[in-house]
């Protein structure tokens, strides 16, 4: 890349540390997807588009990885995965999303030769407790729900999420 | 009561309400119906549908950060062919036709060029040009000839070639002329040097810290919509559970707040007055005097004179209240006086959704004054005489070391000037008379203009970088033979040293030459009209000027041209800053050459002084050649 350069500017591929947190997490992905052959086939070319995308330094190859993953691990859900797998396996595609996008942007910011590696432990380890107590809630409801499940109530519940979805896309972090 | 509010009140509710009915079924009247949920879970795909529509082209966005690094690269001349050819002097005059079809203005050129280089009488050349006589290359002698041959039809070839078959023939006719001019091509070269326009630097950087979403979790909410619309119609838990993940991660990432930053920064030098060539150490501290910053992104503002040597200038912080994070690294010095810029600083919220920028002031300056040495080589200066004992050989016959003439006898000649063997032979009294050696007074007169900032290729010095440092060797060169010297900028900048002689004017001539911003990429252009008069109001009468620019310009000639016809005998020494490896940069030397030979035709010495070649070879050459 920057044998090219006659400037011999940095290198501004992705950083190391998160790329390789990224493919853990489509590893992670992948072992949830080890139900059924057909989800695992998904999960295999999405960790490969994400590897791809991260060896290229292309945000693209990185979202479409971490969309396949993501829709892998969904896969394996329809054709009778159990919960906690699925969970765990929508978490790591979402994390592979989170984590090689931010290999992208520190390594075009900060590029290779920078000291990054505590903020980005920080950012993985958030990232990741955050999807640690959402599998541990995911797993909640569905314990508490196995009883007497009601149609109405499931419903009402998932309305209450996609509303709730909506409207967190309104609100904005920025304090202004 | 806005939309998201509405929202949220309404997921809140319906939430309740479902937690109800999980808890004790039935409480809340609401049709079990298995249509209700089918329709909800389409209705929840089309959403999802829209939305990735919608965001379809939103791309992720993060802040620039400048390349900092690096010096910032010189510009390569080469840019545009046509603009080239629009100054390309005439046969006749030093000023092409401005207006003319590009191939009237190769034709003008060519005729220039075989006028100039083989010394072709003019309608000769014309006659050349017409008749297509004058290269070896058909393409380019049909292009120009005046009955030029239609164009050969289909082939395989031109299916495929890259450029039209017109482009093709102008490139190649630039080439022959640029042939004929003496320019040889090495697209040997090609593969290093970008072709494409200039170099391009990135930037970044604002003051104006504005807060912005990056879109780092675009598709998260995609995820949650899918998952519902799935899991109701393959009623299916798991992945009706996914969309929990989904909904989780959105409001990780709209929810974590992102604080104006509040910081400060120190940065310290460990050397703020080295020599050229040493490595002085940049130490910067950034001290955070806000809340919790959970993700810093820093760059040091190094000056665009300055390379990075070791380190990285950039880092990557995380921040407590009233925590500090300090990084080094190394920087080359440079002659020049170097100011640091501010510090760019990014921050990100925790979870990278949005994001600000600030410059956090930090001011430190490097003064780099090089201990130049002196030009091991005689300066060719013209002849020219003042009232002081130096080393230049004047015209006029008087004392001195070099014969100049014999004249008869004049009551008061000194005995020793007698030419007794004379007196011996033939009885006649006659004196000896040699060139008295005389000081004159020299300005070295800096171009400094933005259209000297070229260079061979982007890492190397431009000739502004090049005519200062030559400056800085021959000013106390000529000090030590005894002239007078001063220097001026060209063009740009308000710099001027009068001529002088002494330990304090040639300390004074090193620092001001190393530290004042004329030379150093700053001060104000001014117009000819305005700054010649000015200069010639400061120059005293009997000073000869020793120009040093690429002259890269037909202006630039004129000025020569009009300042030596005020009366300052002028010489110039030229860094060449054209290279050969494109047809512009080829067509661009071509034309720098035919300025170099109208000025020679004007009596004006000229020295070209091409990068490899040292500055003594170049002013030997000359003196030699005298």
């Amino acid at each position: 890349m920057s044998t090219d350069d006659p400037l011999n500017r940095i290198d501004r591929a992705p950083t190391r540390a998160s790329s390789v947190l990224a493919l853990c997490a489509a590893v992670l992905t992948t072992g949830a997807g080890l139900y059924s052959p057909f989800a695992l086939g998904i999960c295999l070319l999405g960790g490969l588009a994400l590897a791809a995308g991260l060896a290229a330094g292309a945000q693209r190859g990185v979202t479409a990885g971490s969309g396949m993953l993501v829709t892998g691990a969904l896969a394996g859900g329809l054709v009778g995965a159990p919960v906690l797998p699925t969970l765990v396996g929508v978490t790591g595609g979402l994390l592979a999303l989170d984590l090689g996008s931010t290999a992208l942007t520190l390594g075009d910011q900060l590029g290779r030769a920078a000291e990054t590696l505590r903020l980005e432990v920080l950012h993985a380890a958030a990232g990741g407790l955050v999807g640690l107590g959402l599998v541990v809630a995911g797993l909640a409801v569905h314990e508490t729900a196995t009883g007497g499940q009601p149609l109405t109530a499931v419903l009402g519940l998932v309305v209450a999420v996609v509303l709730l979805s909506a409207a967190l896309r309104r609100v904005s972090p920025v304090t202004e | 009561m806005n939309w998201s509010r509405l929202l949220l009140v309404a997921g809140l509710g319906l939430f309740g309400v479902g937690a109800v009915e999980l808890l004790a079924p039935g409480t809340v009247p609401v049709p079990r119906s298995e249509l209700l949920v089918t329709a909800f879970a389409v209705v929840t795909l089309l959403y999802a549908v829209v939305l990735a529509a919608r965001r379809w082209n939103r791309q992720r966005t993060h802040a620039d950060t400048p390349d900092v690094e690096i010096p910032t690269p010189s510009r390569s001349p080469d840019t545009d062919r046509s603009e080239i050819l629009d100054r390309f002097p005439g046969p006749e005059d030093l000023y092409g036709g401005r207006f003319e079809a590009p191939r009237r203005r190769l034709k003008t050129a060519a005729v220039a060029v075989l006028s100039r280089h083989r010394g072709l009488d003019l309608s000769v050349a014309r006659e050349r040009v017409a008749t297509g006589g004058w290269t070896d290359d058909n393409r380019a002698a049909n292009y120009l000839a005046d009955h030029s041959e239609v164009e050969p039809g289909f082939s395989i070839h031109r299916l495929f070639a890259t450029e039209s078959a017109r482009e093709r023939s102008r490139r190649r006719t630039v080439d022959a002329i640029a042939a004929a001019a003496g320019v040889t091509s090495d697209d040997a070269d090609t593969a290093c040097v970008p072709l494409d326009g200039p170099v391009t630097v990135r930037t970044g950087g604002r003051a104006d810290s504005v807060a912005t979403q990056t879109g780092h979790w675009t598709g998260v909410s995609l995820v949650v919509l899918v998952c519902v619309g799935v899991g109701l119609l393959a009623e299916s838990p798991s992945v009706l559970l996914g969309g929990v993940i989904g909904l989780g991660y959105a409001a990780y990432a709209r929810l974590t707040p992102l604080d104006p930053l509040d910081l400060s920064a120190a940065r310290s030098l460990s050397d703020t007055d080295p020599d050229p060539g040493d490595t002085v150490q940049v130490t910067v501290t950034l001290t955070n005097r806000g809340g919790f910053c959970p993700d810093l992104r820093i760059v040091d503002g190094v000056p665009g004179s300055l390379a990075v040597s070791e380190g990285s200038p950039r880092h990557g912080a995380v921040l407590r209240a009233g925590e500090s994070v300090t990084f080094s690294y190394s920087v080359t010095a440079t002659a020049g006086a170097h100011e640091f810029d501010p510090v760019l600083v990014v921050g990100r919220n925790l979870s990278g959704s949005a994001e600000t920028e600030r410059l956090v002031p930090a001011t430190a300056t490097v003064q780099v004054v090089p201990s130049p040495t002196p030009v091991q080589a005689p300066v060719p200066l013209r002849r020219q005489q003042t009232r002081y004992a130096g080393t230049v050989s004047t015209h006029t016959g008087g004392e001195g070391t070099e014969f100049h003439t014999v004249r008869e006898y004049h009551p008061g000649d000194s005995l020793t000037r007698i030419d007794w063997n004379r007196r011996a032979r033939t009885g006649e009294l006659t004196t000896v008379q040699f060139r008295p050696e005389r000081a004159t007074r020299v300005v070295l007169l800096v171009d400094t203009r933005r259209s000297a900032r070229a260079g061979t290729d982007p890492a190397a010095p431009d000739a502004v970088e090049r005519s200062v440092e030559a400056t800085q060797r021959l000013f106390p060169t000529l000090l030590d033979d005894g002239h007078q010297v001063g220097i001026a900028a060209f063009g740009a900048g308000e710099f001027y040293l009068a001529p002088d002689t002494g330990r304090r004017h040639r300390k004074q001539g090193r620092e001001r030459l190393a530290t004042a911003p004329a030379f150093n990429g700053g001060g104000t252009e001014a117009r000819p009209w305005y700054w010649i008069p000015r200069l010639r109001t400061q120059l005293p009468a009997d000073t000869q000027l020793l120009v040093l620019s690429p002259l890269l310009e037909p202006k630039t000639v004129r000025i020569v041209r009009q300042l030596e016809a005020y009366g300052y005998p002028t010489t110039v020494l030229s860094p060449d800053p054209t290279a050969a490896n494109t047809p512009g940069r080829r067509l661009l030397s071509a034309r720098r050459r035919l300025l170099l030979g109208a000025l020679r035709s004007a009596g004006i010495p000229v020295l070209d002084w091409d990068p490899s070649t040292p500055l003594e070879t170049v002013l030997r050459r000359e003196v030699t050649g005298r």
